[in-house]
């Protein structure tokens, strides 16, 4: 099973890969990062979609690693290949998530606002006392936003076990390396005295995040996972390096990518 | 629909005692609230505590918990001091609410300037001008008790954004309605017409007498702008445009817009807040009287146009 997923991630990586370096434009490094999470729900079956009224409720926070989402959708058969193909083309898909694609469940692309939508998605739930669950991954960089603070105070007061949040926690934004600034050394401390079910993981390993995702169903509590990733994984020289954000390779560059990858 | 209403009755209850009354028999309906106390609504908060939610004093989060609340089907009504609803969560309206086109109805208490004593912080001058930009929301100003009572009729049978400027306290009644109705005929225009929204008509109405000539319309319905009383005016000379807004993207701002599509002209004067910071504390009276928005002023400035042309 985890070799399966590991195959998976693997072929949507290069499917991105292939995707962005025809279309000239998309968010490799970040996309990388957080490519085994989103296999992981989408292919280890932890979004549940057999309640057509109720589906669990799936928003990509960091909207820019959409092209992983979309190639997945594809595999799975939501959107066609058609439609994936028009990626980069004018009025085709773009480089942030659009509720207008099917199997989409939320317009992102501005960060900061996905786990307050799934507060209020995940409080519903409980009001009308249904089972659907609200999932999100966010970018780490993205946790500087207030809006994720306000959030998350909600979630705790309202015990919401039903919210999962996930961080890819690839440790470079745009143009930094974020370490352990105030943000990170505050989170764990104050997620645990809040009453979340807090949880740091290799954000590759599909042990750790199989196990972690099981964990959290079973939880009484919100779930928050800090998943250590790595910026560009899978490829080496796009590892870890910041320019990899949103460069597109070369093609000497991708022949080494390729190589990588298969 | 409860149907008669006592004069007294403050107009933030003529439109949330049928919010309250709808809450009571439907259970998707919620209301969200930043911390703002509203007598008609302490009874829905014990009578269905479920359906009445004080996320406190993070606008930003209950936006984004509105908006998620209205994705699962639920009908959702926030309030709170207009500035604080509107300014401060502007890219989460945008984003979640109108980009999603979700049911959700912001009623921003406090028009204008209505929270006079607190100062420029909870003035709303400029919310119309922000929320008439975006293309999903529709846009309610209600006059009186009888017109904010419709406009909660109008937002509970519709599933579009909405943003309600509501103001506080009482006024009088000035409008016999019975359904809603997008804009009121108060007075039959000849050579000029004010239009008016809000309750600064009541300025207008202590200095318009009935032989002047001058006929007055408030429009409770900003957005969508009812084009038809292009037809009513259309052999009108003069339009005065009054509003507690600011004259920039208000209501004036709004039908020069309209006007110029429909290609027609007026000798068109827009009265309200000019494009300034108002840093000064009083009272609404004195700020209109500062603003030329008083009684005595809008006289003056309407006898000063009718002069020029």
């Amino acid at each position: 099973m985890n070799n399966d997923l590991k195959k998976i991630s693997n072929k949507i990586r290069l499917n991105v890969l292939e995707i962005v370096a025809s279309k000239k434009i998309g968010h490799l490094g970040g996309t990388f990062s957080c490519i085994d999470l989103l296999v992981t729900l989408y292919y280890g079956h932890y979004l549940n979609y057999s309640d057509k009224n109720f589906p669990d409720k799936f928003i990509l926070s960091k909207g820019h690693a959409c092209l992983a989402l979309y190639v997945i959708l594809e595999d799975l058969g939501y959107i066609s290949k058609k439609v994936l193909n028009s990626y980069g083309e004018n009025g085709g898909l773009g480089g942030q998530v659009d509720i207008g694609i099917h199997g989409i469940d939320w317009n992102t692309g501005s960060l900061g606002h996905a786990l307050g939508v799934c507060g209020g998605i995940a409080h519903s739930a409980k009001l009308k006392d249904k089972d659907y669950k609200a999932v999100t991954i966010l970018g780490d960089a993205e946790c500087d936003e207030g809006s994720i603070w306000e959030a998350i105070f909600y979630i705790s007061d309202n015990k919401l076990n039903n919210v999962i949040a996930i961080v890819d926690r690839n440790r470079l934004s745009v143009t930094e390396i974020i370490n352990d600034n105030s943000v990170f050394k505050l989170l764990p401390i104050a997620l645990k005295e809040l009453g979340w079910f807090y949880k740091e993981i290799d954000g590759h390993s599909f042990v750790e995040i199989k196990k972690a995702l099981d964990e959290s169903s079973n939880s009484l509590k919100p779930t928050f996972i800090i998943a250590n990733t790595i910026k560009g994984k899978g490829v080496s020289f796009m590892e870890n390096e910041l320019k990899w954000h949103h460069s597109v390779p070369t093609k000497k560059q991708l022949d080494i990518a390729y190589k990588e990858l298969k | 629909m409860k149907e008669k209403y006592n004069q007294n009755i403050d107009i933030r209850d003529a439109f949330f005692d049928q919010i309250l009354h709808e809450g009571i028999q439907n259970s998707n309906l919620i209301v969200i609230t930043n911390d703002m106390d509203i007598f008609s609504l302490r009874e829905l908060k014990k009578k269905r505590p479920d359906q009445f939610l004080n996320v406190g004093v993070a606008e930003q989060n209950m936006i984004n918990v509105a908006s998620g609340f209205a994705s699962t089907g639920m009908k959702v009504i926030i309030y709170g001091i207009a500035p604080f609803v509107v300014f401060r969560c502007f890219e989460q309206i945008k984003f979640n609410i109108c980009s999603m086109n979700l049911p959700v109805t912001i009623v921003g208490i406090g028009s204008g300037v209505s929270f006079a004593f607190d100062g420029p912080t909870h003035h709303a001058i400029q919310d119309i001008a922000v929320m008439n930009a975006l293309p999903e929301m529709q846009i309610l100003n209600p006059s009186d008790m009888n017109s904010a009572k419709y406009c909660a009729d109008r937002i509970l049978q519709s599933e579009s954004p909405f943003y309600v400027r509501l103001d506080k306290g009482t006024f009088p009644i000035i409008h016999n309605m019975n359904n809603f109705e997008s804009y009121k005929v108060i007075k039959k225009p000849e050579d000029t017409v004010i239009l008016s929204t809000g309750t600064i008509i009541n300025n207008i109405l202590k200095i318009v007498d009935n032989e002047s000539g001058i006929g007055i319309i408030d429009i409770i319905s900003l957005k969508p702008f009812p084009e038809d009383i292009f037809n009513l005016i259309k052999d009108v000379k003069n339009v005065i445009i009054i509003e507690e807004h600011s004259i920039d993207g208000g209501m004036g701002s709004i039908f020069n817009h309209h006007m110029s599509k429909l290609n027609l002209k007026f000798n068109l004067n827009i009265i309200g807040f000019q494009n300034k910071q108002i840093l000064e504390y009083g009272s609404r009276e004195w700020f209109h009287k500062n603003t030329g928005l008083d009684a005595q002023s809008l006289k003056n400035q309407i006898t000063r146009i009718l002069s020029v042309e």
